[in-house]
């Protein structure tokens, strides 16, 4: 008989509870997963990943004024709703759309780096962003992306679910050059030739990566994609567009942060489902009991490159028509008091069109949260709400006062 | 003392050399490795120096049959603990390095893609003196390929991809360049899929020169020649 351990039960009677209020939600019947449905337009979540840590002036700003971090009531803007945040952060978003930003708490209880970034990507033990990239559907051929860096955070190389991999982009020139095809001559690849190419490739890779299913795992999700790729009507894009915009001064490699939110960019606009930019580990902010650092990061770093992509992604008009931009910045935890070290808890700032001004779990001048507010698993409910396509999560969105 | 030391160097030795010896047995037993009984093309393979196992080869112990002592630390946790015990010979394979690239391209065409160099972002730019280990994806193979077709179309001079390939000549042709690029003897249907490309990938192509460069550019795609 199957061993039915009583967190197992708790955990099938809440799937089942929360499969009703979720479906219900989202609009959908009680049919099942047979009739899930994508997202209605062009969707992707871009998650600006601050590794090391994430400092609530950057969320909840005003739980600080005049005691901790440095905050100020000049240092800091009411965005609304509750939602105030350092003014680094706050210059990065466009006017337009700062009725759209919203304060996600997620009361992970997680202080250790390494499972924090694991975790905040797991939804039992599949990866949460790819079950989210499946559902959403659309066409792009490379669904989930990783942009200027190999893998999530930590490290970890998420299975695919149901095919849908997470692909790294690391050059801006090759991956337009794979999306756009490039020019006719006679030593150059033509690309339907190229599709039969790489299926032959990947059928004589097929023992190799049988007898390797992990340390080949990359090579097959990765046949797989480009056949995808090279299979997908052409779309052209101008890297000289991008170039100009995110001030790359030429650059192709995707080694900084300007080259992850230009390839963001590119990523968006070819259809991918999901995005990830994750910094480097500048975010583990000990003895930062000022804040100064954070924000010299922030202004210096982060701001100008996610100023531009907000103002071209999600606030421009032409954007807000044609697709569905949410873009969350979060890091592995909040830093705690007084010394700025790892707090057990974390508020992410989302901007989205489908977002209102909201906190939940609004950090306290000790950077707690309420006891009842959600945890990770709340986090990717809210997001499967906001991608308006069958959730992949079970259970209902618990900050639904957000969207 | 020395007595204890002495015969707890000699168990060790022991140890160890059991491990050695079943290493030696097992260790490339795949069908990448020449003197693989998998691999069907072995017997009548020239290069292959070792004769086929006889049927008497004592059968590989199973895994974890050579696990590590435990390694107990503060607080009692033992640190090898999770480690799973997996099959012999298998996950060894591992992506073939970027730096790698230059010379594995010259050594079976001859030449270096001369975009070789200006591509290094598209298979993942490694800060200096930092480690990561290489892998794929869809970036970087499609790059892979169109780097690989261009050198093999503009090496392919030779009389014999003047003209355009016939089942017979496929299979030649593919055998010869999956010998070099893999450095192995391909299987059956790794020949197969090479063959078939280069025959069916195309046939409306009027420069047989291109039908040849995708049979080679996909070969230079596989795990064969991207793995190691």
């Amino acid at each position: 008989m199957k061993h039915v351990s009583r967190r197992g039960f708790l955990q099938a009677m809440g799937i089942g509870t929360g499969a009703l209020v979720g479906t219900r939600l989202a609009g959908s019947s009680l049919l099942g997963n047979a009739y899930a449905a994508a997202s209605p337009e062009p969707t992707t979540l871009v998650v600006v990943y601050l590794t090391g840590g994430f400092n609530a002036i950057f969320t909840g700003a005003d739980a600080f004024t005049n005691t901790s971090f440095g905050v100020t009531a000049g240092n800091s803007t009411v965005i609304g709703g509750g939602v105030v945040i350092d003014n680094t952060l706050a210059n990065a978003i466009p006017a337009g759309i700062r009725n759209r930003v919203a304060s996600v708490g997620i009361r992970h209880g997680i202080t250790d780096h390494g499972n924090a970034e694991r975790s905040l990507f797991l939804s039992g033990n599949a990866s949460a962003p790819l079950m989210l990239a499946d559902a959403i559907g659309g066409t792009g051929a490379i669904k989930a992306a990783v942009v200027g860096a190999g893998s999530l955070p930590n490290g970890e190389r998420p299975a695919p679910v149901n095919g849908v991999s997470l692909q790294p982009i690391n050059d801006m020139k090759a991956t337009i050059e794979a999306i756009a095809g490039a020019l006719a001559a006679p030593n150059l690849a033509d690309r339907s030739t190229m599709a039969k190419g790489l299926i032959a490739a990947r059928t004589m890779s097929k023992t190799a990566v049988a007898k390797h299913p992990q340390s080949l795992v990359s090579v097959d999700q990765g046949l797989q994609s480009a056949i995808a790729t090279v299979q997908k009507p052409i779309q052209v894009f101008n890297q000289a567009e991008f170039n100009t915009a995110y001030n790359l001064n030429g650059a192709t490699a995707v080694n900084g942060f300007a080259g992850q939110m230009a390839a963001a960019e590119l990523m968006v606009r070819s259809g991918a489902n999901f995005v990830i930019a994750p910094d480097g580990f500048n975010w583990d902010s000990h003895g930062d009991s000022t804040g100064n650092n954070v924000r010299n990061q922030m202004t210096q770093r982060i701001a100008p490159a996610l100023g531009t992509f907000l103002t071209r992604m999600v606030a421009n008009a032409q954007a807000q028509t044609e697709r569905n931009v949410v873009v969350a910045i979060m890091g592995d935890f909040h830093r705690s008091l007084p010394g700025s070290d790892h707090q057990g808890n974390l508020a992410a700032l989302v901007i989205g069109k489908g977002f209102k001004n909201a906190t939940t779990g609004k950090t306290d001048g000790n950077v707690a949260q309420p006891p009842n507010t959600p945890s990770i698993a709340g986090f990717w409910q809210l997001m499967g709400a906001a991608s308006k396509a069958t959730s992949p999560f079970a259970g209902a969105n618990p900050h639904a006062v957000l969207a | 003392m020395n007595r204890a030391f002495i015969a707890s160097t000699i168990a060790a030795l022991f140890l160890v050399g059991a491990c050695a010896a079943e290493d030696a047995n097992n260790l490339g037993n795949g069908p990448n490795d020449p003197t693989s009984p998998a691999d069907p093309n072995s017997p009548a393979d020239p290069n292959n120096p070792t004769p086929t196992p006889s049927p008497t080869t004592p059968t590989p112990p199973g895994p974890g049959a050579c696990e590590a002592n435990p390694h107990v630390g503060f607080a009692g946790t033992d640190f090898v603990a999770d480690r799973k015990p997996g099959e012999i010979g298998t996950n060894r394979r591992r992506v073939k390095p970027f730096t790698s690239l230059a010379t594995e391209y010259k050594r079976v065409l001859g030449v270096v893609p001369a975009a070789l160099p200006s591509n290094v972002a598209a298979f993942g730019d490694t800060p200096a003196r930092w480690f990561a280990e290489p892998s794929e994806g869809a970036v970087s193979l499609y790059t892979s390929y169109t780097l690989a077709f261009t050198t093999c179309y503009d090496t392919m001079t030779g009389a014999s991809f003047q003209v355009a390939p016939t089942a017979a000549t496929a299979a030649t042709e593919c055998a010869a360049l999956q010998r070099k690029a893999w450095q192995r003897t391909a299987t059956p249907d790794e020949l197969a899929a090479c063959a078939d490309l280069v025959v069916n990938g195309n046939p409306a192509e009027t420069n047989p020169r291109r039908r040849w460069a995708h049979g080679c550019a996909s070969n230079l795609t596989a795990t064969g020649f991207t793995t190691y």
